[in-house]
Protein backbone atom coordinates (compact mmCIF):
# COMPACT_ATOMS: atom_id res chain seq x y z
CA UNK A 1 0.00 0.00 0.00
CA UNK A 2 2.53 2.30 1.31
CA UNK A 3 4.76 1.85 -1.87
CA UNK A 4 1.68 2.45 -3.98
CA UNK A 5 1.12 5.40 -2.56
CA UNK A 6 5.10 6.36 -2.94
CA UNK A 7 4.78 5.44 -6.49
CA UNK A 8 1.55 8.20 -7.16
CA UNK A 9 3.46 10.48 -5.61
CA UNK A 10 6.58 10.17 -7.46
CA UNK A 11 4.05 9.80 -10.77
CA UNK A 12 2.38 12.73 -9.90
CA UNK A 13 5.79 14.88 -9.20
CA UNK A 14 6.41 14.15 -12.92
CA UNK A 15 3.39 15.48 -13.84
CA UNK A 16 3.05 18.39 -12.27
CA UNK A 17 6.56 19.42 -13.48
CA UNK A 18 5.39 19.20 -16.88
CA UNK A 19 1.98 20.77 -16.05
CA UNK A 20 4.41 23.40 -14.50
CA UNK A 21 6.58 23.95 -17.96
CA UNK A 22 3.53 23.85 -20.14
CA UNK A 23 1.94 26.72 -17.99
CA UNK A 24 5.13 28.48 -17.68
CA UNK A 25 4.49 29.24 -21.49
CA UNK A 26 1.26 30.45 -21.08
CA UNK A 27 1.64 32.13 -18.14
CA UNK A 28 2.68 34.48 -20.18
CA UNK A 29 -0.68 35.10 -21.70
CA UNK A 30 -2.97 34.34 -18.80
CA UNK A 31 -1.52 35.27 -15.71
CA UNK A 32 -4.17 34.52 -12.99
CA UNK A 33 -4.16 30.61 -14.22
CA UNK A 34 -0.73 30.12 -13.11
CA UNK A 35 -2.37 30.48 -9.36
CA UNK A 36 -4.97 28.19 -9.77
CA UNK A 37 -1.91 25.51 -11.10
CA UNK A 38 0.61 26.39 -8.16
CA UNK A 39 -2.84 25.58 -5.64
CA UNK A 40 -3.21 21.79 -7.56
CA UNK A 41 0.30 21.26 -6.92
CA UNK A 42 -0.49 21.50 -3.46
CA UNK A 43 -3.12 19.42 -3.71
CA UNK A 44 -2.03 16.47 -6.10
CA UNK A 45 1.24 15.80 -3.81
CA UNK A 46 -0.82 15.26 -0.38
CA UNK A 47 -3.40 13.15 -1.84
CA UNK A 48 -1.18 10.75 -4.50
CA UNK A 49 -3.52 8.89 -6.90
CA UNK A 50 -7.01 10.40 -6.06
CA UNK A 51 -6.13 13.69 -7.19
CA UNK A 52 -5.85 12.70 -11.02
CA UNK A 53 -8.67 14.62 -11.18
CA UNK A 54 -6.15 17.84 -10.68
CA UNK A 55 -4.46 17.33 -14.29
CA UNK A 56 -7.66 18.63 -16.26
CA UNK A 57 -7.45 21.77 -14.10
CA UNK A 58 -6.52 24.61 -16.90
CA UNK A 59 -5.85 23.93 -20.16
CA UNK A 60 -2.80 21.52 -19.86
CA UNK A 61 -4.78 18.51 -18.55
CA UNK A 62 -4.39 16.93 -21.69
CA UNK A 63 -0.49 17.25 -21.49
CA UNK A 64 -0.22 16.29 -18.19
CA UNK A 65 -2.34 12.50 -18.41
CA UNK A 66 0.07 11.56 -21.47
CA UNK A 67 2.93 12.38 -19.10
CA UNK A 68 1.49 10.20 -16.56
CA UNK A 69 0.82 7.31 -18.65
CA UNK A 70 4.17 6.94 -20.12
CA UNK A 71 5.91 7.72 -16.70
CA UNK A 72 3.71 4.65 -14.96
CA UNK A 73 3.24 2.37 -17.56
CA UNK A 74 5.86 1.72 -20.68
CA UNK A 75 2.77 2.91 -22.51
CA UNK A 76 1.92 -0.11 -23.47
CA UNK A 77 -1.63 1.56 -24.95
CA UNK A 78 0.74 4.38 -26.97
CA UNK A 79 2.65 1.94 -28.65
CA UNK A 80 0.85 -0.94 -29.21
CA UNK A 81 -2.35 0.79 -31.04
CA UNK A 82 0.12 2.73 -33.77
CA UNK A 83 1.73 -0.80 -34.51
CA UNK A 84 -1.67 -2.65 -34.69
CA UNK A 85 -2.54 0.47 -37.04
CA UNK A 86 0.43 -0.62 -39.40
CA UNK A 87 -0.03 -3.95 -39.52
CA UNK A 88 -3.13 -3.72 -41.35
CA UNK A 89 -2.01 -0.74 -43.30
CA UNK A 90 0.81 -0.56 -45.40
CA UNK A 91 4.20 -1.41 -44.46
CA UNK A 92 7.60 -0.92 -46.12
CA UNK A 93 10.29 -3.34 -45.14
CA UNK A 94 13.74 -3.06 -46.48
CA UNK A 95 15.69 -5.77 -46.19
CA UNK A 96 19.39 -6.27 -45.02
CA UNK A 97 21.76 -7.05 -48.23
CA UNK A 98 22.02 -10.59 -49.39
CA UNK A 99 25.17 -11.74 -50.89
CA UNK A 100 24.89 -14.38 -53.50
CA UNK A 101 27.10 -15.82 -55.47
CA UNK A 102 25.97 -13.89 -58.19
CA UNK A 103 26.80 -10.38 -55.65
CA UNK A 104 24.60 -8.35 -53.19
CA UNK A 105 20.95 -8.38 -53.63
CA UNK A 106 18.97 -6.36 -51.47
CA UNK A 107 15.26 -6.38 -51.63
CA UNK A 108 12.16 -3.29 -50.48
CA UNK A 109 9.05 -5.30 -49.55
CA UNK A 110 5.85 -3.14 -48.83
CA UNK A 111 3.48 -5.14 -47.10
CA UNK A 112 -0.67 -4.58 -47.35
CA UNK A 113 -1.25 -6.28 -43.67
CA UNK A 114 0.52 -10.09 -44.38
CA UNK A 115 0.11 -9.67 -48.02
CA UNK A 116 2.54 -8.25 -50.10
CA UNK A 117 2.31 -5.67 -52.78
CA UNK A 118 5.42 -4.79 -53.87
CA UNK A 119 8.82 -6.10 -54.19
CA UNK A 120 11.61 -3.62 -55.18
CA UNK A 121 15.28 -4.26 -55.89
CA UNK A 122 17.35 -1.73 -54.06
CA UNK A 123 20.62 -3.43 -55.41
CA UNK A 124 21.11 -6.06 -57.79
CA UNK A 125 24.19 -7.67 -58.82
CA UNK A 126 25.05 -6.74 -62.16
CA UNK A 127 29.68 -7.46 -62.66
CA UNK A 128 29.57 -10.70 -65.27
CA UNK A 129 27.57 -11.94 -67.30
CA UNK A 130 25.89 -14.27 -65.36
CA UNK A 131 25.01 -11.57 -63.17
CA UNK A 132 23.65 -9.72 -65.55
CA UNK A 133 21.25 -12.23 -66.19
CA UNK A 134 20.06 -12.78 -62.95
CA UNK A 135 19.63 -9.03 -62.44
CA UNK A 136 17.56 -9.01 -65.85
CA UNK A 137 15.72 -11.87 -65.30
CA UNK A 138 15.26 -13.29 -61.63
CA UNK A 139 15.04 -9.44 -59.90
CA UNK A 140 12.58 -8.46 -62.03
CA UNK A 141 10.69 -11.57 -61.51
CA UNK A 142 10.67 -11.15 -57.75
CA UNK A 143 9.83 -7.69 -58.16
CA UNK A 144 6.82 -8.03 -60.54
CA UNK A 145 5.96 -11.57 -59.91
CA UNK A 146 6.02 -12.33 -56.04
CA UNK A 147 3.17 -9.72 -55.76
CA UNK A 148 0.46 -11.04 -58.62
CA UNK A 149 1.91 -14.81 -57.98
CA UNK A 150 -0.06 -14.61 -54.59
CA UNK A 151 -3.33 -15.00 -56.58
CA UNK A 152 -2.14 -18.07 -58.80
CA UNK A 153 -3.59 -20.68 -58.91
CA UNK A 154 -2.58 -23.61 -56.41
CA UNK A 155 -1.33 -26.79 -57.58
CA UNK A 156 0.50 -27.82 -53.97
CA UNK A 157 1.34 -26.05 -50.56
CA UNK A 158 5.33 -26.13 -49.38
CA UNK A 159 5.24 -25.87 -45.49
CA UNK A 160 4.81 -28.28 -42.89
CA UNK A 161 2.10 -29.89 -42.08
CA UNK A 162 3.08 -32.55 -39.09
CA UNK A 163 -0.10 -32.55 -37.39
CA UNK A 164 -3.53 -34.40 -38.73
CA UNK A 165 -5.37 -31.16 -37.15
CA UNK A 166 -3.12 -29.23 -39.41
CA UNK A 167 -3.81 -31.01 -42.58
CA UNK A 168 -7.59 -31.05 -42.18
CA UNK A 169 -7.09 -26.99 -42.14
CA UNK A 170 -4.32 -27.05 -44.71
CA UNK A 171 -5.87 -25.68 -48.12
CA UNK A 172 -3.41 -28.53 -49.32
CA UNK A 173 -6.18 -30.66 -48.29
CA UNK A 174 -8.59 -28.74 -49.71
CA UNK A 175 -6.82 -28.85 -52.82
CA UNK A 176 -6.47 -32.68 -52.60
CA UNK A 177 -10.06 -32.79 -52.56
CA UNK A 178 -10.51 -31.59 -56.03
CA UNK B 1 2.41 -39.45 -36.49
CA UNK B 2 1.64 -39.99 -39.79
CA UNK B 3 2.82 -37.27 -42.43
CA UNK B 4 0.04 -36.72 -45.25
CA UNK B 5 1.38 -37.02 -48.56
CA UNK B 6 -0.23 -36.37 -52.00
CA UNK B 7 0.57 -37.19 -55.29
CA UNK B 8 -1.09 -35.58 -58.34
CA UNK B 9 0.16 -36.97 -61.78
CA UNK B 10 -1.05 -35.79 -64.92
CA UNK B 11 0.80 -38.34 -67.31
CA UNK B 12 -2.18 -40.67 -69.34
CA UNK B 13 -2.72 -43.97 -67.99
CA UNK B 14 -3.40 -46.05 -65.03
CA UNK B 15 -0.45 -44.90 -62.77
CA UNK B 16 -1.71 -46.23 -59.67
CA UNK B 17 0.72 -48.94 -59.10
CA UNK B 18 3.38 -46.08 -59.11
CA UNK B 19 1.78 -44.20 -56.61
CA UNK B 20 1.12 -46.97 -54.38
CA UNK B 21 4.53 -48.00 -54.11
CA UNK B 22 5.79 -44.32 -53.75
CA UNK B 23 3.27 -43.80 -50.59
CA UNK B 24 4.60 -47.51 -49.13
CA UNK B 25 8.03 -45.93 -49.12
CA UNK B 26 7.10 -42.94 -47.37
CA UNK B 27 5.12 -45.95 -45.11
CA UNK B 28 8.30 -47.89 -44.51
CA UNK B 29 10.36 -45.00 -43.54
CA UNK B 30 8.04 -44.08 -41.08
CA UNK B 31 8.21 -47.31 -39.82
CA UNK B 32 12.03 -47.46 -39.56
CA UNK B 33 12.57 -43.85 -38.75
CA UNK B 34 9.76 -42.54 -36.00
CA UNK B 35 10.84 -41.62 -32.70
CA UNK B 36 7.41 -41.97 -31.48
CA UNK B 37 7.45 -45.61 -32.46
CA UNK B 38 9.14 -47.84 -29.98
CA UNK B 39 9.45 -50.44 -32.60
CA UNK B 40 11.15 -48.40 -35.20
CA UNK B 41 15.26 -49.25 -35.90
CA UNK B 42 15.73 -45.49 -34.54
CA UNK B 43 14.02 -46.54 -31.61
CA UNK B 44 15.87 -49.65 -30.99
CA UNK B 45 19.16 -47.50 -31.75
CA UNK B 46 18.27 -44.71 -29.25
CA UNK B 47 17.58 -47.36 -26.31
CA UNK B 48 20.90 -48.81 -27.46
CA UNK B 49 19.94 -52.55 -28.68
CA UNK B 50 21.30 -51.82 -31.87
CA UNK B 51 25.26 -51.05 -32.48
CA UNK B 52 26.59 -48.68 -35.42
CA UNK B 53 27.37 -51.41 -36.96
CA UNK B 54 24.27 -53.13 -36.96
CA UNK B 55 22.47 -49.72 -38.66
CA UNK B 56 20.81 -50.92 -41.73
CA UNK B 57 21.82 -49.15 -44.96
CA UNK B 58 18.83 -46.70 -45.18
CA UNK B 59 19.52 -45.75 -41.68
CA UNK B 60 23.10 -45.27 -41.92
CA UNK B 61 22.75 -42.97 -45.34
CA UNK B 62 19.98 -40.75 -43.35
CA UNK B 63 22.96 -40.06 -40.48
CA UNK B 64 25.61 -39.40 -43.08
CA UNK B 65 23.52 -37.34 -44.61
CA UNK B 66 22.58 -35.45 -41.00
CA UNK B 67 26.52 -35.58 -39.90
CA UNK B 68 27.26 -33.88 -43.56
CA UNK B 69 24.47 -30.87 -42.54
CA UNK B 70 25.82 -30.48 -38.73
CA UNK B 71 29.65 -30.16 -39.95
CA UNK B 72 28.46 -28.09 -43.20
CA UNK B 73 26.09 -25.72 -41.05
CA UNK B 74 28.96 -25.20 -38.10
CA UNK B 75 26.15 -27.46 -35.48
CA UNK B 76 23.63 -25.05 -36.11
CA UNK B 77 21.55 -28.35 -38.06
CA UNK B 78 21.46 -31.16 -35.47
CA UNK B 79 20.94 -35.12 -35.63
CA UNK B 80 22.15 -36.00 -32.46
CA UNK B 81 19.63 -34.51 -29.21
CA UNK B 82 21.36 -33.11 -25.81
CA UNK B 83 21.16 -36.74 -24.58
CA UNK B 84 22.77 -37.72 -27.31
CA UNK B 85 20.06 -40.09 -28.71
CA UNK B 86 19.18 -39.74 -32.63
CA UNK B 87 16.55 -37.30 -34.00
CA UNK B 88 16.52 -37.40 -37.62
CA UNK B 89 13.61 -35.60 -38.51
CA UNK B 90 15.27 -33.07 -40.19
CA UNK B 91 16.40 -35.79 -42.60
CA UNK B 92 14.07 -38.22 -43.13
CA UNK B 93 10.96 -36.51 -44.49
CA UNK B 94 12.51 -35.02 -47.47
CA UNK B 95 15.17 -38.09 -48.22
CA UNK B 96 11.79 -40.22 -48.05
CA UNK B 97 9.55 -38.46 -50.28
CA UNK B 98 12.23 -37.91 -52.47
CA UNK B 99 12.73 -41.80 -52.72
CA UNK B 100 9.01 -41.98 -52.96
CA UNK B 101 9.51 -39.38 -56.47
CA UNK B 102 12.04 -41.58 -57.72
CA UNK B 103 9.89 -44.52 -57.14
CA UNK B 104 7.44 -42.59 -59.48
CA UNK B 105 9.96 -41.63 -62.29
CA UNK B 106 11.69 -45.34 -62.06
CA UNK B 107 8.10 -46.36 -63.17
CA UNK B 108 7.66 -44.06 -65.69
CA UNK B 109 5.43 -41.14 -64.70
CA UNK B 110 6.68 -37.63 -65.72
CA UNK B 111 4.55 -35.39 -65.13
CA UNK B 112 3.97 -35.49 -60.98
CA UNK B 113 3.70 -33.65 -58.00
CA UNK B 114 4.11 -34.90 -54.72
CA UNK B 115 4.02 -33.30 -51.59
CA UNK B 116 4.91 -34.86 -48.33
CA UNK B 117 4.25 -33.10 -45.20
CA UNK B 118 4.74 -29.83 -47.04
CA UNK B 119 7.87 -30.99 -48.61
CA UNK B 120 7.11 -30.97 -52.36
CA UNK B 121 8.75 -32.77 -55.29
CA UNK B 122 7.43 -32.21 -58.92
CA UNK B 123 8.60 -33.56 -62.07
CA UNK B 124 7.71 -32.54 -65.81
CA UNK B 125 4.98 -29.51 -66.17
CA UNK B 126 1.03 -30.72 -65.61
CA UNK B 127 0.49 -29.89 -69.24
CA UNK B 128 -2.46 -29.34 -69.85
CA UNK B 129 -3.92 -27.27 -73.01
CA UNK B 130 -3.13 -29.73 -75.15
CA UNK B 131 0.96 -29.14 -74.72
CA UNK B 132 3.09 -31.66 -74.97
CA UNK B 133 6.89 -30.40 -75.29
CA UNK B 134 9.40 -30.16 -72.43
CA UNK B 135 9.15 -27.96 -69.61
CA UNK B 136 12.16 -26.02 -70.88
CA UNK B 137 10.66 -25.46 -74.14
CA UNK B 138 8.48 -22.68 -74.80
CA UNK B 139 6.88 -24.45 -77.10
CA UNK B 140 6.29 -20.49 -78.79
CA UNK B 141 3.34 -19.86 -76.38
CA UNK B 142 5.68 -17.13 -74.77
CA UNK B 143 6.54 -16.78 -70.95
CA UNK B 144 3.24 -16.94 -69.47
CA UNK B 145 2.88 -20.40 -71.08
CA UNK B 146 6.14 -22.15 -68.97
CA UNK B 147 4.98 -25.50 -68.09
CA UNK B 148 5.52 -25.92 -64.06
CA UNK B 149 3.22 -26.59 -61.09
CA UNK B 150 2.54 -23.96 -58.91
CA UNK B 151 4.13 -24.37 -55.49
CA UNK B 152 2.33 -22.29 -52.91
CA UNK B 153 4.41 -21.14 -49.88
CA UNK B 154 1.94 -20.67 -47.13
CA UNK B 155 2.69 -17.72 -44.38
CA UNK B 156 3.80 -18.66 -40.99
CA UNK B 157 0.64 -16.93 -39.59
CA UNK B 158 -2.43 -17.96 -41.63
CA UNK B 159 -1.86 -22.15 -43.28
CA UNK B 160 -4.62 -20.87 -46.42
CA UNK B 161 -2.30 -17.48 -46.89
CA UNK B 162 0.57 -17.38 -48.84
CA UNK B 163 3.73 -15.72 -49.23
CA UNK B 164 4.29 -16.46 -52.45
CA UNK B 165 4.07 -19.20 -55.00
CA UNK B 166 6.59 -19.98 -56.96
CA UNK B 167 6.62 -22.19 -60.68
CA UNK B 168 9.05 -25.06 -60.78
CA UNK B 169 9.02 -28.19 -62.79
CA UNK B 170 11.97 -30.81 -61.99
CA UNK B 171 12.79 -29.55 -58.44
CA UNK B 172 12.15 -29.70 -55.19
CA UNK B 173 10.65 -27.38 -52.13
CA UNK B 174 10.82 -27.13 -48.86
CA UNK B 175 9.47 -25.12 -45.98
CA UNK B 176 10.71 -24.93 -42.65
CA UNK B 177 9.17 -22.85 -40.17
CA UNK B 178 7.79 -23.05 -36.21
CA UNK B 179 4.39 -22.18 -37.29
CA UNK B 180 2.60 -25.64 -36.73
CA UNK B 181 4.21 -27.72 -33.92
CA UNK B 182 5.90 -25.00 -32.07
CA UNK B 183 9.70 -23.44 -32.06
CA UNK B 184 11.44 -27.29 -32.43
CA UNK B 185 13.83 -26.37 -34.60
CA UNK B 186 16.62 -26.12 -32.49
CA UNK B 187 19.89 -23.57 -33.53
CA UNK B 188 22.52 -26.44 -32.14
CA UNK B 189 25.02 -24.27 -31.40
CA UNK B 190 23.12 -22.60 -28.72
CA UNK B 191 20.69 -25.38 -27.74
CA UNK B 192 18.37 -22.50 -28.13
CA UNK B 193 14.77 -22.64 -30.46
CA UNK B 194 15.55 -20.82 -33.48
CA UNK B 195 13.93 -17.61 -33.84
CA UNK B 196 15.09 -15.56 -36.06
CA UNK B 197 13.59 -16.83 -39.29
CA UNK B 198 9.35 -17.30 -39.49
CA UNK B 199 9.92 -19.17 -42.39
CA UNK B 200 12.57 -20.38 -44.68
CA UNK B 201 12.29 -21.76 -47.56
CA UNK B 202 14.32 -23.37 -49.88
CA UNK B 203 13.96 -24.47 -53.64
CA UNK B 204 16.71 -26.89 -54.99
CA UNK B 205 17.09 -30.41 -57.51
CA UNK B 206 16.49 -32.79 -55.27
CA UNK B 207 14.05 -33.31 -51.72
CA UNK B 208 16.99 -34.28 -49.78
CA UNK B 209 18.92 -31.15 -50.45
CA UNK B 210 15.96 -28.56 -49.93
CA UNK B 211 14.71 -30.14 -47.04
CA UNK B 212 18.25 -30.16 -44.98
CA UNK B 213 19.06 -26.57 -46.16
CA UNK B 214 15.25 -25.42 -45.37
CA UNK B 215 15.82 -26.62 -41.80
CA UNK B 216 19.51 -25.15 -41.74
CA UNK B 217 18.46 -22.05 -42.57
CA UNK B 218 15.83 -21.83 -40.53
CA UNK B 219 18.53 -23.09 -37.28
CA UNK B 220 21.27 -20.81 -39.01
CA UNK B 221 19.47 -17.41 -39.12
CA UNK B 222 19.69 -15.08 -42.09
CA UNK B 223 23.10 -15.66 -42.61
CA UNK B 224 22.08 -19.15 -43.66
CA UNK B 225 20.27 -17.89 -46.70
CA UNK B 226 23.51 -17.00 -48.30
CA UNK B 227 25.12 -20.51 -47.12
CA UNK B 228 22.34 -22.49 -48.70
CA UNK B 229 22.54 -20.75 -52.28
CA UNK B 230 26.72 -22.26 -51.99
CA UNK B 231 25.48 -25.16 -50.61
CA UNK B 232 23.37 -26.20 -53.95
CA UNK B 233 19.95 -24.17 -53.12
CA UNK B 234 18.67 -22.99 -56.41
CA UNK B 235 16.71 -20.70 -54.63
CA UNK B 236 16.08 -19.29 -50.63
CA UNK B 237 13.12 -17.64 -49.65
CA UNK B 238 12.66 -16.13 -46.16
CA UNK B 239 10.73 -14.27 -43.81
CA UNK B 240 12.30 -13.05 -40.59
CA UNK B 241 11.20 -12.18 -37.24
CA UNK B 242 10.47 -8.67 -38.11
CA UNK B 243 8.68 -9.34 -41.05
CA UNK B 244 11.72 -8.88 -43.51
CA UNK B 245 11.12 -11.04 -46.93
CA UNK B 246 14.80 -11.94 -47.93
CA UNK B 247 15.69 -13.69 -50.86
CA UNK B 248 18.56 -15.16 -52.88
CA UNK B 249 19.33 -17.68 -55.81
CA UNK B 250 16.75 -17.48 -58.76
CA UNK B 251 13.29 -17.50 -57.41
CA UNK B 252 10.67 -18.02 -60.16
CA UNK B 253 7.51 -16.78 -59.08
CA UNK B 254 4.22 -18.06 -60.68
CA UNK B 255 1.77 -15.74 -62.60
CA UNK B 256 -1.97 -14.96 -61.22
CA UNK B 257 -2.87 -16.30 -64.92
CA UNK B 258 -0.63 -19.20 -65.41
Amino acid sequence: MSQKKWRGTILFTVIVVVMGGTIGLKLYGIGEQGTTTTAAVAGTTSSGTGSSGTGSTGTSGSTSTGAGSSASTPSPSATSTPSTATASATKVITGSTVDTRYGPIQLQVTFSGSTITAITALQTPNQDRRSVSINEQAVPMLTQEAMSSQSAKIDTISGATYTSEGYIQSLQSAIDQL
Amino acid sequence: MGIPMSIDIRDAGDHSDAAARAFAVLREADARFSVYRPDSEVSAANRGELAPAAFSADLAETIALGEEAERASGGAFRIHRPDGTLDLDGVVKGWAAARAAGELRARGVRRFCLNAGGDVVVGDGPGGDGSQGDAEGGAGEGVAAVDAWNVGVRTPADPAAMLAVLSVSNAAVATSGAYERGAHIVDGRTGAPATALLSATVIADDLTTADILATAVFAIGPAGIDWAVLRGARGVLALTDAGELLGAGVIDFAHPLA
